[in-house]
């Protein structure tokens, strides 16, 4: 049986546009690889969460497989037919499918529709949903079931009137009245306040429990989706270099990158410090994406091989099946990390590694510790 | 009544009166002055009096109700030309910020070439060439007035595009034609009719000129063509200063006041068009006690100062 999302090999490649001067100097174009590579699934009732940093290729990802961008190669397919690069007109079907809840709640909404109008839209658009009465109907079964109760009270409301969370709430009840199967959230919490974030996940969370709706959940914050997610993809550079089940990808990471992404997550218990890896430098150019494993500038572990050879995702030692990284030098599994008490999100920090086999201290340039 | 709060301030008011009077005098400009205009009634020139308040012109007409006739030209005109720029400008400007790419570059390039067009010398050229009647004049004016709405809503459609209720609606699989008219015209709304306002002035001062210059509508009374008729029949050597005053000054308050509301809407529309938000006036800039800026150790000086830095400036309202 075929995934309900199943992306392969998806590149997205900007041309930067020559400057006079780069003609002049002969340069050839530069190309900015935004997505180098991705391959993922999403299953019926399942919650992928694609994690990265910014400029890492998360959103371009989503946009592509939206077809909100074409991608310069590869396959999306929804339920084993292809859909990548279709016009206008053939895509509508799908868009009926697939629907996303974007970033921003203050900007995703139009200021000037009620959110009635927001949410009917869609159900106008495809046109479908009868008659005005069934279609207030839908839009309120949708507004209650993205937890905005009584309905009713909301739908002559507009945008301005409604507190951050709520409008995330309208934003994803307009993602809701198609009855999608699959969900594609970006980032749909990290505009929102810490307290109402845990509701608006949880929400996701009941959606594939209950509905079988498949969610990509895209975001830069490891630890709050940890607790929600069947299954995490972190990205680097447009890439993912580590995949696998939340507990293991947190709790044992392999890839260096997602360790350092993890120790940048805050700690409920001040004595509990952990060992922090702080990166040098930023995120590379993507135009500019180094030789060998793209993130051996930044990496305390690299060592010459990861300069020349670039890595390919693949099974890592020790590790369950399905935890795939993209690394010539995986982390060990450290035994003090192994805090089954904790919840698996936030807490589960990289303790200081020791014993044997354990992760060298920072090096110079890379990493330092608090 | 919020859509009219902007007549709270005192020049909008002002000038929405202006134009609500000369729209009143325009409407009833038959009953104000029932056939007076266009017959003779007294003598060429003949000063005011109580019967004619405003005197006569050069064929001895009735210059109030000459005036007050005119006002329906001048308001047709106005009208009528900024439709046509603000239909061509929009049409120009949303298809090129939204189509983007190819489309873009040849509209702007068509835009840029209406730009550059000379325009009272075009008009002159086509006012001559296709004959002088008013559908001309409104065709020719609103036909080079329209650059500046295109390149508006041009740069506010390209900002609009990639706002995330456009974004998302594009996901949803909405068309264009719903994008354009449920997203976007309306938030351009507030833009279009500040610029149909300036457009308005604009063009009621190109009729006045073309009038002036004897290229318009022979048939209709403007003002432009009472002052025409005063300057060439010498009313300014006879002295009748009656004749060219207040067609003058009614064009001067008209176009003004088009202008005032223009700006004053394009304010509410966009705050940061308001320079006075912070008048120079109220802040100072005061250079902090000198001296004492070259050693980091010291601050014995009395006074404010900002370690570190030979002279920083405080900003203090007085």
């Amino acid at each position: 049986m075929s995934h309900l999302l199943e992306v392969e090999d998806l590149v997205l490649h900007h041309r930067v546009p020559r400057t006079v001067a780069d003609r002049v100097a002969r340069r050839p174009a530069r190309v900015v690889r935004a997505v180098d590579g991705v391959s993922l699934h999403v299953d019926r009732g399942e919650l992928v969460a694609l994690v990265g940093e910014s400029g890492s290729g998360k959103t371009s990802t989503a946009q592509s497989i939206l077809g909100l961008v074409t991608p310069s190669r590869g396959t999306v397919r929804i339920d084993g037919s292809a859909i990548e690069g279709l016009g206008a007109r053939a895509m509508r079907p799908w868009r009926r499918r697939m629907q996303m809840v974007l970033q921003d709640p203050y900007g995703s909404l139009d200021p000037r529709c009620t959110v009635a109008s927001i949410v009917e839209e869609p159900l106008l658009i495809h046109r479908l949903g009868g008659s005005a009465e069934q279609r207030r109907a839908k839009a309120v079964d949708a507004l209650e079931r993205a937890g905005l109760r009584p309905a009713g009270t909301f739908l002559p409301r507009r945008p301005r009137e409604l507190s951050g969370g709520q409008r995330q709430r309208v934003a994803i009840a307009a993602g809701l009245v198609l009855d999608p199967s699959l969900l594609i959230a970006d980032e749909p919490v990290s505009m929102l306040d810490v307290s109402v974030r845990a509701g608006v996940l949880g929400l996701l969370r009941e959606l594939c429990d209950g509905g079988g709706t498949g969610i990509l959940l895209i975001t830069h914050d490891l630890a709050t989706v940890a607790h929600y997610a069947d299954r995490l993809a972190v990205m680097y550079l447009g890439r993912i270099v580590e995949e696998g089940p939340p507990r293991t990808v947190i709790e044992a990471p392999a890839h260096p990158y997602t360790r350092a992404l993890m120790s940048s997550v805050l700690h409920p218990d001040p004595r509990e410090r952990g060992s922090r890896v702080v990166l040098g430098g930023d995120v590379p150019d993507p135009g500019a994406r180094p030789d060998g494993c793209a993130f051996h500038p930044r990496c305390p572990l690299a060592d010459d091989g990861c300069r020349t050879t670039d890595p390919a995702l693949g099974p890592v030692d020790r590790r369950p099946a399905g935890h795939n990284a993209a690394c010539l030098r995986p982390l060990p599994v450290s035994r003090t990390t192994a805090a089954p008490d904790h919840a698996p999100g936030g807490t589960a920090g990289t303790s200081p590694a020791t014993g044997p086999g354990a992760v060298p201290d920072p090096s110079p340039g890379g990493t330092v510790m608090p | 009544m919020s859509q009219f709060r902007f007549l709270r301030r005192p020049a909008i008011a002002v000038a929405a009166g202006v134009l609500a009077l000369t729209l009143l005098v325009a409407l009833f400009a038959p009953l104000l002055a029932a056939g007076e205009a266009g017959r003779r009634v007294g003598p060429v020139f003949g000063g005011p009096s109580s019967a004619h308040l405003l005197g006569l012109d050069d064929a001895g007409q009735d210059v109030l109700s000459l005036l007050l006739h005119g006002a329906r030209t001048v308001l047709i005109v106005g009208a009528a030309a900024s439709l046509v720029a603000v239909l061509i400008g929009c049409a120009v400007g949303v298809l090129a910020g939204y189509a983007g790419g190819w489309v873009d570059t040849v509209l702007m390039r068509v835009t840029d070439y209406f730009l550059v067009v000379p325009a009272l010398p075009f008009m002159i050229v086509v006012a001559a060439i296709w004959g002088p009647s008013l559908d001309h004049i409104i065709l020719v004016i609103g036909l080079l007035s329209w650059t500046q709405m295109a390149r508006l809503t041009r740069a506010q459609t390209m900002s609009l595009r990639e706002r995330g209720y456009i974004v998302r609606a594009r996901g949803l699989g909405s068309s264009h034609l719903r994008i354009v008219t449920r997203h976007l015209l309306p938030h351009l709304t507030p833009l279009v009719v500040a610029n149909a306002a300036l457009t308005v002035a604009t063009a009621i001062f190109a009729e006045a000129a073309l009038a002036f210059l004897g290229l318009g509508d022979p048939t209709s009374v403007s003002w432009g063509r009472m002052i025409e008729h005063a300057f060439s029949r010498s009313a300014l050597s006879a002295g009748a200063w009656w004749a060219f005053v207040p067609p003058g000054l009614c064009i001067a308050a008209v176009v003004v006041a088009c202008s005032v509301i223009g700006q004053g809407v394009a304010e509410i529309a966009n705050p940061q068009l308001q320079r006075d938000h912070l008048p120079p006036r109220r802040v100072r800039l005061r250079a902090t006690p000198a001296g004492g800026g070259e050693d980091d150790g010291g601050g014995s000086e009395s006074g404010p100062r900002l370690s570190g830095r030979t002279a920083a400036t405080v900003m203090e309202e007085s």
